[in-house]
C-alpha cells in the first residue's frame, strides 16, 4: 500500500520534469539562430509564401503561445510531421522503436550476465592478475569510442573472418522477416516458431549487440567490483565467516546480495549513457532503429523527428530511473516509505 | 609522581615533515599503481602533439593529391592516405590539436560555470538553490549525448557549437559535485570547530571549504576530459559539429566507415586508435587520482 | 591440573604496511581452562581483538600469523585446513563481536541468519532448525521469537541484534565462545543485560568464554582469570580477585589507579603518556617509557612472562617471586 502511494508521489513529481523536458525540446527548433522557416522552405520561396507559411505554422505568434500549441499537440500524441518519410513522426517512431528496444535490452542483458560475475571475481581475487585484467578491460571499455569498436569488429568478423553478416541492418535483403507481433525480430521469430528468421536475426544482431554491450560492460564490472570489495570488508561478512560458513556461501549469499544494490541503481544511469551509444551503433550498423532515424533526419535537416526522438528518449530515461528506484525499494528491506 | 608534558609549538620542520609524510603515501599509491603514471605520460604526449602539430605533421592535412588516393600505410605515409589522397598521419596530428582544444575549452567552461552554480546552491540554498537544482534536474533528465545532439542541431555546425554543447551537458556534474562537497563539508566537525573558534564566514569559505572541494573537482576534470573527447568526436561522427575537410577524430572515423567493408581499415582505425589512447590517458589518471584521494582506500 | 581447553603459545601476528611491519601481537602465551571465563584486557591497539580473530584463523591480509601455535582441545588449529577450520568455527569455537547491528546481514531476516548457522553444522531439516531456533530465542529472553525471527536487523534495537548474535554464536553449543567487546555500541542498561546473559549461558551450557574488553569493571564481575595485554604483549596473568587486591605488574597497578573508585577517598591518577604506535614499539620492555620503576635494563632487555606465585605470572624484572 505504502509503495503505491510512494509510486503515485513519484509520478506526480515527474510532471515538472516532463514539462522541463518539453521546454528544452521545444527550444531545439524554436530558438534556432535564424528563422526555422528557411529550413522548412526552399531557399527560392517568395516573400508571400514565407509569410503565409509563418501564419499557417503559427510562427507569428509569441513564443509562449507557440509553446502552448506545441504542448497541446504533444498531449494529443502529435509529434509533428516528418518531411523526409512523409509520415507523422509518431508513426515513424512506433515502427522503429522495436528495433532499438531489442538491441538495447539484448546488449544490457549480455553486459549484466558477463559483467557481474567478472566484477565479483575481481573483487574476490583482489590485486591478482585477474583483478588487473578486469580493471584494464573496464578502463578500456570506457575509453574506446563505441563507433570505433563497431568499425574494428566489422573489419575483423565480416571482412577478414567472414563470420558476421554485413553491417546492413536487421536482416539481409533476401531474408524474410518474421510476421509482426511485437516488432522485435527475435521475439517474433520465437512466437511464430520461424526458426529460419530467428537464426538470421540473431546473426544480424550479434555484432551490434556485442559492440553496445562492451561499452555497458565496463561500468557494470567496475561498480560490481567496488561495491563487492566494500561489502567483503564489512562486519557482517566477518561474522558469517566466523560462524563457519564457507567462503563461497559468504560471497554468493551474503556479499553479492548486498553488493548488487548499487549495481541495480547504476543500471538506470548506464542505460541513459548507452542510449547515446545506441545512436552511434545504429549508425555504424545501419540498424533501422530510432537513433538511425534521428541521425538521418538531422542530415536531411528535418527537425520534427529529431525533436520527437529527443523527447521520447528523455521520457524513457526518466521512467527507467523511476522503475529502478521502485525496484530498489523491493530488494532492499532497509528502505521503507 | 607528576610529570609535566609541555605543549610545544610545532617547528616549521615538523610541519614540513608531516606534510611530506602525507605525500609519501600518495607517491606510494602511485608506485603501487604505475598505470596512473602511464596515464599522465599519455596526456603529456598528447598535449605536446597538439601544441607542436604544425612542426610534427609531415604533410599539409588538407592537401589533396588524387594520385595518392587510398594508399595503405607505407614509409611515405605512415598511416596511409584517405579517399582524397590526404596524409592520414598529418590529419590525425591536426585532429589531436583540434580535439584537445575543444575538450579543454568545453571542460574548463563547464567547470567554471558548474562550480559557481554549485557553490551558490550550496552556500545560499533557499529559493535560488532550489531553482538551480531543478534546472539541473531537467538537464540531467536527458541522456547526455542525446541532449548534445539536439543542441548541436539547433546551434548549427562548427567548433564553437561543440564546445558550447559539450560544456552545457557537463555543467550539472560539476555543479552537483561542488554543491554536495560544500553541503557535506558544512556538516563536518572541523567547520563547526572553526566557527566556534571565531572564524568569519569568508575565512571559512576560502580557508576551509574551497581547499577541501578542489581535489574532487580536479578528479572530475580529468574524468570529464575523457567524456568531452568522446562526445565531441561522436557528434562529428554523426555529422554534427566539425565538418569535412577539417581534420577531427570522429569525422575521420566516419569518413572511413564506408571503406571498412572493402578492407581499407586504415582510414578509420588510426584516428580512432589515437583518440582511444588519449581518452585512456585521462581515464587512467582520473582513476589513479581517485584511488589516491579516496580516504576510504587509505585504511 | 588437567589439559587446558585452549593454549596460545608464543603467538606472533604481523601486519605489513607501507610504513613498515606492525607487530599487532608479539609473542603472547596464555591458557584457558575448561569451563573458565577468561578476561583479555588491554587498551585499544594492544592486540586483543587480533588475538581473538587468530584463534578462529581469520586473520586477513595484510595480516599474518608469523609464529606460534594455537592448541584447541589438544589439536593445533594452525595446522588445520580451511575446510577443517570451517567445521570448527561456529560449532566448536564461535565469536561475538562489538557493534552488533553492523555484524548482521542487512538483507536477510534474523531467523534465516540464525538457521543457516545451525544447518551448516548439523544434519537437520530446515523445520527442525527453525524449531531449535525458536527455543533458543526464548531462552535468551526474547518474548515473541516468531515475530523476532521475521525481522530484519534494522527493524530491531541494538540490544536485540546482540541477542540474535549471541544465539547465532551458541546455537551449535560450542565449547569456546570469544566475546569481543560485546557491549560496545549498546546502551548502558542493555550492556548489563547482555553481560548477565553471557554469564548465564556459560553456566547453563557449560561453555568456556574469553571476554575481550578494555573495561576492567566488566571483567571484575564476570571473569575467573584475567590476562592483561599492553602493546602487543602479555603483561600479567592473574586470578581476578588477586589482580584487583594485589596487582603485580607496574602497568596493572597504573591501570587500576586510573579507575575512579567510590570506596576510598582518593583521586584517580592517570597513567602518563600514550600507548606506543604498533609500528614503532619501544625497545626492551614496551612499557618502560611510561613506567615509574623503569631502569636501564628495561630499555634493552625484554622481560619474559614468568610464573610468580599462586598461579600468577608477570612480565617484569622487578616483581618479586
Amino acid at each position: 500500500m505504502r509503495i503505491i502511494i510512494y509510486t503515485l508521489k513519484r509520478l506526480l513529481l515527474l510532471i515538472p520534469i516532463l514539462l522541463g523536458i518539453s521546454i528544452i525540446t521545444f527550444a531545439i527548433t524554436h530558438i534556432i539562430p535564424g528563422d526555422p522557416l528557411y529550413i522548412l522552405l526552399s531557399p527560392y520561396a517568395k516573400e508571400d509564401d514565407i509569410q503565409n507559411a509563418r501564419v499557417e505554422l503559427g510562427l507569428d505568434k509569441p513564443l509562449y503561445v507557440q509553446y502552448g500549441i506545441y504542448l497541446n499537440d504533444l498531449v494529443h500524441g502529435d509529434l509533428g510531421y516528418a518531411y523526409r518519410t512523409r509520415k507523422p513522426v509518431l508513426d515513424d517512431i512506433k515502427q522503429r522503436f522495436p528495433a532499438t528496444f531489442e538491441l538495447t535490452t539484448l546488449s544490457l542483458f549480455l553486459a549484466v550476465i558477463v559483467g557481474v560475475p567478472l566484477g565479483v571475481q575481481a573483487a574476490v581475487h583482489r590485486d591478482t592478475w585477474f583483478d588487473h585484467l578486469v580493471r584494464i578491460v573496464s578502463v578500456g571499455g570506457v575509453s574506446i569510442p563505441i563507433f570505433w569498436t563497431g568499425v574494428v569488429l566489422i573489419y575483423i568478423l565480416y571482412y577478414k573472418l567472414k563470420i558476421a553478416p554485413p553491417p546492413m541492418g536487421r536482416m539481409g535483403i533476401m531474408d524474410t522477416p518474421p510476421d509482426t507481433i511485437t516488432g522485435m525480430y527475435i521475439m517474433d521469430s520465437i512466437l511464430t516458431k520461424n526458426w529460419v528468421a530467428l537464426k538470421v536475426s540473431l546473426k544480424y544482431i550479434a555484432l551490434p549487440a556485442i559492440t553496445l554491450s562492451f561499452a555497458m560492460l565496463a561500468p557494470i564490472m567496475r561498480i560490481t567490483r567496488n561495491s563487492m570489495l566494500e561489502v567483503l570488508n564489512s562486519n557482517f561478512v566477518r561474522t558469517a565467516r566466523s560462524l563457519g560458513l564457507s567462503k563461497r556461501t559468504v560471497i554468493y549469499n551474503d556479499a553479492l546480495r548486498n553488493a548488487l544494490l548499487p549495481v541495480v541503481t547504476s543500471i538506470g544511469q548506464i542505460l541513459g549513457w548507452s542510449l547515446g551509444g545506441e545512436v552511434l551503433v545504429e549508425v555504424v550498423f545501419s540498424w533501422p532503429g530510432l537513433g538511425y532515424y534521428a541521425v538521418n533526419s538531422i542530415l536531411n535537416t528535418d527537425y520534427a523527428p529529431v525533436q520527437g526522438f529527443v523527447l521520447l528518449t528523455a521520457m524513457i530515461y526518466v521512467l527507467v530511473n523511476l522503475a529502478v528506484d521502485l525496484l530498489y525499494t523491493v530488494i532492499d528491506p532497509r528502505i521503507t516509505y | 609522581m607528576d610529570q609535566v608534558y609541555p605543549l610545544k609549538r610545532p617547528s616549521i620542520w615538523h610541519v614540513i615533515k608531516v606534510f611530506m609524510r602525507r605525500y609519501d603515501f600518495e607517491i606510494y599509491l602511485l608506485r603501487r599503481n604505475p598505470v596512473t603514471l602511464l596515464g599522465l605520460g599519455i596526456i603529456v604526449l598528447v598535449t605536446l602533439i597538439a601544441i607542436f602539430a604544425p612542426i610534427l605533421a609531415p604533410y599539409d592535412p588538407l592537401a589533396l593529391t588524387s594520385a595518392d588516393r587510398l594508399m595503405g600505410p607505407s614509409a611515405v605515409h605512415w598511416m596511409g592516405t584517405d579517399d582524397y589522397g590526404r596524409d592520414i598521419l598529418s590529419r590525425v596530428i591536426y585532429a589531436t590539436r583540434l580535439d584537445m582544444v575543444i575538450a579543454t575549452s568545453a571542460v574548463s567552461m563547464a567547470m567554471f560555470i558548474g562550480v559557481i552554480l554549485g557553490a551558490v546552491a550550496g552556500f545560499f540554498g533557499g529559493i535560488i538553490g532550489e531553482v538551480i537544482m531543478r534546472i539541473l534536474d531537467v538537464i540531467q533528465a536527458f541522456p547526455a549525448f542525446i541532449l548534445a545532439m539536439a543542441l548541436a542541431v539547433s546551434l548549427g555546425s562548427g567548433k564553437m557549437t561543440i564546445i558550447y554543447v559539450v560544456a552545457f551537458i557537463m555543467v550539472p556534474i560539476f555543479a552537483r559535485l561542488m554543491r554536495s562537497e560544500i553541503l557535506s563539508a558544512r556538516g563536518r566537525g572541523y567547520i563547526e570547530a572553526a566557527h566556534c573558534m571565531g572564524a568569519s564566514e569568508m575565512e571559512i569559505i576560502f580557508k576551509q571549504l574551497i581547499p577541501n572541494c578542489i581535489t574532487p573537482i580536479l578528479v572530475q576534470f580529468a574524468l570529464s576530459m575523457s567524456y568531452a573527447i568522446l562526445d565531441a568526436a561522436a557528434l562529428s561522427f554523426i555529422g554534427l559539429g566539425i565538418r569535412p575537410p577539417e581534420a577531427e577524430w570522429g569525422s575521420m572515423v566516419n569518413a572511413g566507415v564506408g571503406y571498412i567493408t572493402s578492407g581499407q581499415l586504415w582510414l578509420s582505425v588510426f584516428p580512432g586508435l589515437v583518440m582511444a589512447i588519449a581518452i585512456l590517458g585521462f581515464n587512467l589518471l582520473a582513476d589513479g587520482m581517485r584511488d589516491v584521494l579516496d580516504p576510504k582506500l587509505r585504511s | 591440573m588437567s589439559e587446558p581447553l585452549l593454549k596460545v603459545q608464543d603467538l606472533k601476528i604481523h601486519f605489513s604496511t607501507f610504513y613498515g611491519v606492525a607487530k599487532a601481537v608479539d609473542g603472547i602465551s596464555f591458557e584457558v581452562q575448561h569451563g573458565e571465563a577468561l578476561g583479555l584486557v588491554g587498551e585499544s591497539g594492544s592486540g586483543k581483538s587480533v588475538t581473538g580473530m587468530a584463534i578462529l584463523q581469520l586473520i586477513q591480509p595484510p595480516g599474518k600469523v608469523v609464529a606460534g601455535d594455537i592448541i584447541f582441545a589438544g589439536k593445533s588449529l594452525v595446522d588445520y585446513s580451511e575446510k577443517e577450520m570451517q567445521n570448527v568455527r561456529g560449532s566448536k569455537i564461535s565469536m561475538i563481536f562489538q557493534n552488533p547491528r553492523t555484524c548482521l546481514n542487512p538483507v536477510l531476516t534474523l531467523g534465516r541468519q540464525i538457521d543457516r548457522v545451525y544447518l551448516q553444522h548439523n544434519n537437520v531439516t530446515p523445520a527442525q532448525a527453525s524449531e531449535h531456533r525458536l527455543e533458543m530465542l526464548s531462552r535468551v529472553g526474547i518474548g515473541d521469537p516468531i515475530r523476532f525471527s521475521n525481522n530484519y536487523p534494522h527493524q530491531v534495537s541494538g540490544g536485540m541484534c546482540q541477542r540474535a548474535m549471541i544465539v547465532m554464536a551458541i546455537i551449535c553449543e560450542p565449547q569456546l565462545v570469544i566475546a569481543d567487546e560485546p557491549t560496545t555500541g549498546l546502551d548502558v542498561t542493555i550492556q548489563r543485560q547482555i553481560m548477565e546473559l553471557l554469564a548465564e549461558m556459560r553456566e547453563r551450557m557449560n561453555e568456556t568464554q574469553i571476554l575481550i574488553t578494555h573495561d576492567l569493571g566488566v571483567v571484575a564481575e564476570t571473569c575467573h582469570r584475567i590476562v592483561v595485554m599492553y602493546a602487543s604483549r602479555v603483561m600479567e596473568v592473574s586470578p581476578t580477585r588477586q589482580l584487583f587486591n594485589e596487582p603485580l605488574h607496574p602497568y596493572t597497578i597504573g591501570l587500576l589507579n586510573s579507575i575512579p573508585r567510590v570506596d576510598i577517598d582518593e583521586q584517580p591518577t592517570p597513567l602518563p603518556g600514550y600507548v606506543p604506535n604498533a609500528l614503532n614499539r619501544p625497545s626492551g620492555c614496551p612499557f618502560h617509557p611510561r613506567c615509574s620503576r623503569a631502569q636501564e635494563r628495561c630499555q634493552v632487555e625484554q622481560p619474559e612472562l614468568v610464573p610468580v606465585k599462586d598461579g600468577r605470572s608477570a612480565a617484569c624484572f622487578f616483581v618479586e617471586k
